[in-house]
């Protein structure tokens, strides 16, 4: 299952990819990652059709994670991505914003990544 | 019309006794007053009314008997109006009631010395009162105090000529001409009224007048009928016009004398009817009229007509027996006693004659008139002369003892021409006196000028002194109170700075310490299943482990560092005063003030995003620099970007696909370390262009902002950095900040 990650902070990286060790060993998990709304976007054009799962940050410089959301909602349609947000403002407006914007899940940070494992599993 | 007029009454061979004028009362002067009075009811205000009462007092015209009731009451209500007011200085005017009020209480001694007195104090005042003047002349004539008169106007008219009051040395000349009359020395007595004349003839025709007429009977009088004539025709005239009628009387009189001497009787007695037609309505106030009908007797009695004498004669006494007149008054000399001593002796009634004219004499001893008595004991001396020589030669002894008396007490005894001399010498030493006068006052004024100007300049200089000692002492507490509030406006600026930041910090902080809590928890786990590796002896796994945990190892460590100089540059912040100068990296202290400006507005307003565009130029050197002070500078730059750009989408229609920019660009030119922050906001209208970095000035909404942000970022860049801030905005495009610090301090 290829997942990609949107976040601005590329310390992200390496922390999914220690985090998710043992799954990417064993290729059940397949991550990808970009800085920016803008490069998650690109990175879509080519490779929409593998991608499963997009986790991304809301508070990015630029395009925000709502914005491409909506994008996403937009442009890819068959089939969905499952689209999960993380933010650190892990308030009420923040959710439901996301939530109309045809999020599938909420996150807040600090990500708790047990949590996000069995979320996980429960998608394959 | 009430007529009060001094008589000179020439009878045969009388001589004038008391003054030497006519009183001034007349249709003129009463006219003056009750225009006067007419307007005093139409003043509304004190001070008007009590300009009028003054000139009422002032104008008051001349009594021969006392002063008139509404004299008192006008002087009273002078000086209530003025108790209220104090717009005069009221003293002359309350002595001069004092002494009035005597003279109507018959203490003619004490109102005399009133009257002098009233009369200092007005000269105190420099005020001009020579009707008082004049009337004091016949306080003098009821005292019978001639010498002291005489006395009184001379000295008067020195000072008078000192002072240069014309018209009060007129009234002097003219009291001293009288008391010349008294002493039968006409030629004095003439140039005196003349003297008083030509000064009245500038300032008051109905007095002038009065003096020529004076002249006129008094020269008729010496003898001189032909200069009597000149006078009388010049005067008679006017008295008419004036309806002076006792004056007019009074001009009559010569004619009478002339006529009845000349025995043209016939024009004798045309005189005699005139003046008693003016007089007649008068007899209840003076003995004028009176003293006219006793002159139509004397006539018919060189007329020898007695059938035609008694009636006159019984008229005069019955006026007098009703009045009291006396023999000789202020308005003449009623010689009642001596006509019909004349008509008992035409009748032939020798007893009744000789009792007539010793009542005669014995009232001018009680007069004390001695030209009067002079006359009387003459005539005694004639009328006992055939019978009772002894008798005779002791009243003409008597007359010759009264002569010689008389010509003792006269002064002149001196030719004119002397007298002219003396008057020249008493002239040039007037003149004298009044040129040391002059250079004294000069000099005094000079003295004062200077004295008062000098006083005037110190007086200046300490209160200037003193103002600017005041102002200084408030400057200082003024500029101690606003460097108090100038440091609590700074303070309360960061402080609403530092809510601006709040958010952001947060947002800043959590991040890194996501970043340490995650390390460390997948780093324990990195290193169970590396103890499992070594355990298995898989060397080669362990190792990849080992590395990922020290690459954690750092990275928990950089993002512990990262927090750690948030929360140090929050506190550096908020802290008061700044510390010192250190070297530091502009373009991480920008990029982290960008960074916590952008997350604290986000946190604010969700819905708010912004392109950050960072152009660093990496070769920039560290400088010396407030680091909390110039991130707050920046801070307040973004912070305003921010608005800008949030302002302008808020207003732009959603097919103008605006996007908001904030773009901060770092670099190093000439000698400065330029940061340039540019956004796509509203842009800086023109009109408010140089005034944004004025204290206090935000078009932010009421609440929303200081308004001393750039005000104090623009004091941070100059005055203590020695740098400098510009600004470029186009309205509705973007607006530049460029902010230039100098490489080297």
């Amino acid at each position: 299952m290829k997942i990609l990650v949107v976040d601005d902070e590329a310390d992200v990286q390496p922390l999914f990819l220690q985090r998710f060790r043992k799954e990417i060993r064993s290729h059940e998990l397949d991550f990808d990652f970009a800085l920016s709304g803008e490069e998650a976007l690109r990175y879509l054009e080519t490779n929409h059709s593998e991608v499963v799962l997009i986790l991304s940050d809301i508070n990015m410089p630029g395009m925000s994670g709502i914005e491409l959301l909506t994008r996403i909602r937009h442009d890819y349609s068959a089939p969905p991505p499952v689209v999960m947000m993380i933010t650190a403002y892990g308030d009420d407006e923040n959710y439901q914003q996301a939530m109309t914007n045809g999020a599938n899940d909420f996150l807040t940070k600090p990500l708790d990544f047990n949590l996000l494992k069995e979320k996980l599993k429960e998608l394959t | 019309m009430r007529v009060y007029y001094k008589f000179h009454l020439i009878s045969i061979l009388s001589i004038f006794i008391i003054s030497g004028s006519a009183f001034c009362q007349n249709y003129v002067s009463n006219a003056q007053y009750d225009s006067l009075a007419r307007e005093l009811l139409k003043k509304t205000t004190d001070a008007e009314k009590i300009k009028v009462l003054q000139l009422l007092i002032d104008l008051e015209p001349e009594f021969s008997i006392e002063p008139p009731q509404r004299m008192i009451n006008n002087l009273d209500q002078l000086i209530d109006l003025n108790n209220k007011t104090r717009v005069i200085d009221e003293a002359g005017y309350k002595s001069l009631r004092e002494s009035y009020l005597l003279w109507r209480n018959g203490d003619l001694e004490r109102a005399l010395i009133g009257c002098k007195k009233t009369i200092e104090l007005f000269d105190k005042q420099k005020k001009v009162m020579f009707r008082l003047l004049l009337q004091i002349r016949v306080l003098y004539n009821l005292l019978s105090k001639l010498d002291e008169r005489f006395k009184y106007y001379t000295e008067k008219l020195n000072y008078y000529l000192l002072t240069g009051q014309q018209e009060n040395t007129a009234a002097c000349y003219h009291g001293i001409a009288g008391y010349y009359l008294y002493k039968a020395d006409y030629n004095l007595a003439i140039s005196n009224y003349l003297k008083a004349a030509k000064i009245y003839k500038a300032f008051d025709t109905v007095y002038y007048y009065n003096a020529i007429g004076v002249v006129g009977v008094t020269y008729a009088e010496w003898g001189n009928d032909e200069k009597a004539d000149y006078y009388l025709k010049q005067a008679i005239p006017k008295h008419k016009l004036f309806k002076d009628s006792g004056n007019v009387a009074y001009c009559l009189t010569p004619q009478i004398v002339l006529n009845t001497r000349q025995k043209r009787f016939r024009e004798a007695l045309n005189f005699a009817d005139e003046a008693i037609r003016f007089t007649k309505n008068n007899f209840d106030s003076d003995g004028t009229y009176a003293i006219m009908i006793n002159l139509k007797a004397l006539v018919y009695l060189e007329m020898q007509k007695p059938d035609l004498v008694l009636p006159l004669l019984t008229e005069v006494q019955s006026l007098i027996d009703r009045f009291g007149y006396k023999m000789s008054s202020t308005s003449g000399d009623l010689e009642a006693d001596y006509a019909f001593y004349k008509y008992y002796q035409l009748i032939n009634d020798q007893e009744k004659a000789a009792s007539s004219l010793l009542a005669a004499y014995d009232e001018s001893v009680e007069v004390d008139v001695k030209s009067l008595q002079l006359k009387y004991l003459k005539e005694l001396g004639f009328f006992y002369q055939k019978n009772e020589p002894a008798l005779a030669l002791q009243y003409l002894a008597k007359y010759f003892e009264l002569n010689r008396s008389m010509e003792e007490n006269k002064s002149l005894k001196v030719a004119q021409f002397e007298l002219e001399e003396q008057d020249k010498k008493q002239n040039q030493h007037i003149t004298t006196l009044k040129q040391e006068r002059a250079v004294q006052e000069a000099t005094i004024k000079q003295r004062n000028i200077i004295l008062w100007t000098s006083l005037g300049a110190l007086l200046l200089i300490v209160a200037s002194a003193l103002f600017l000692y005041r102002q200084l002492s408030i400057n200082k507490k003024v500029l101690a109170s606003l460097r108090k509030t100038q440091t609590q406006l700074i303070q309360s600026e960061k402080m609403a700075s530092l809510g601006e930041l709040t958010a952001g910090i947060a947002h800043e902080i959590q991040n890194p310490l996501n970043f340490v809590n995650n390390f460390s928890e997948v780093s324990v786990e990195l290193l169970e299943e590396m103890e499992i590796q070594l355990a298995n002896d898989d060397k080669e796994e362990a190792l990849a482990i080992a590395t990922d945990v020290k690459q954690n190892l750092e990275k928990i460590s950089h993002h512990g560092k990262r927090a750690d100089s948030i929360v140090k540059g929050m506190l550096q912040h908020s802290r008061s005063g700044s510390t010192s100068k250190e070297p530091t990296d502009i373009n991480a202290l920008a990029d982290e003030y960008l960074r916590l400006a952008y997350h604290g507005l986000r946190a604010k307003d969700k819905s708010f995003n912004a392109e950050l565009i960072t152009n660093f130029d990496q070769a920039l050197p560290k400088i010396l620099v407030f680091p909390q002070d110039v991130g707050r500078v920046l801070l307040n730059l973004y912070t305003n970007a921010f608005y800008a750009c949030n302002e302008r989408s808020q207003s732009a229609q959603p097919e103008e696909g605006y996007k908001p920019v904030l773009e901060l660009t770092t670099s190093a030119e000439d000698g400065f370390v330029v940061i340039k922050v540019r956004d796509n906001g509203t842009g800086i209208p023109d009109n408010i262009k140089d005034k944004i970095l004025q204290p206090f000035f935000t078009t932010k909404p009421t609440g929303q902002g200081t308004g001393l942000g750039l005000s104090l970022s623009y004091d941070i860049i100059v005055k203590a950095h020695d740098g400098t801030i510009h600004i470029d905005s186009k309205e509705g495009r973007f607006t530049e900040f460029i902010v230039r610090l100098p490489l080297k301090v």
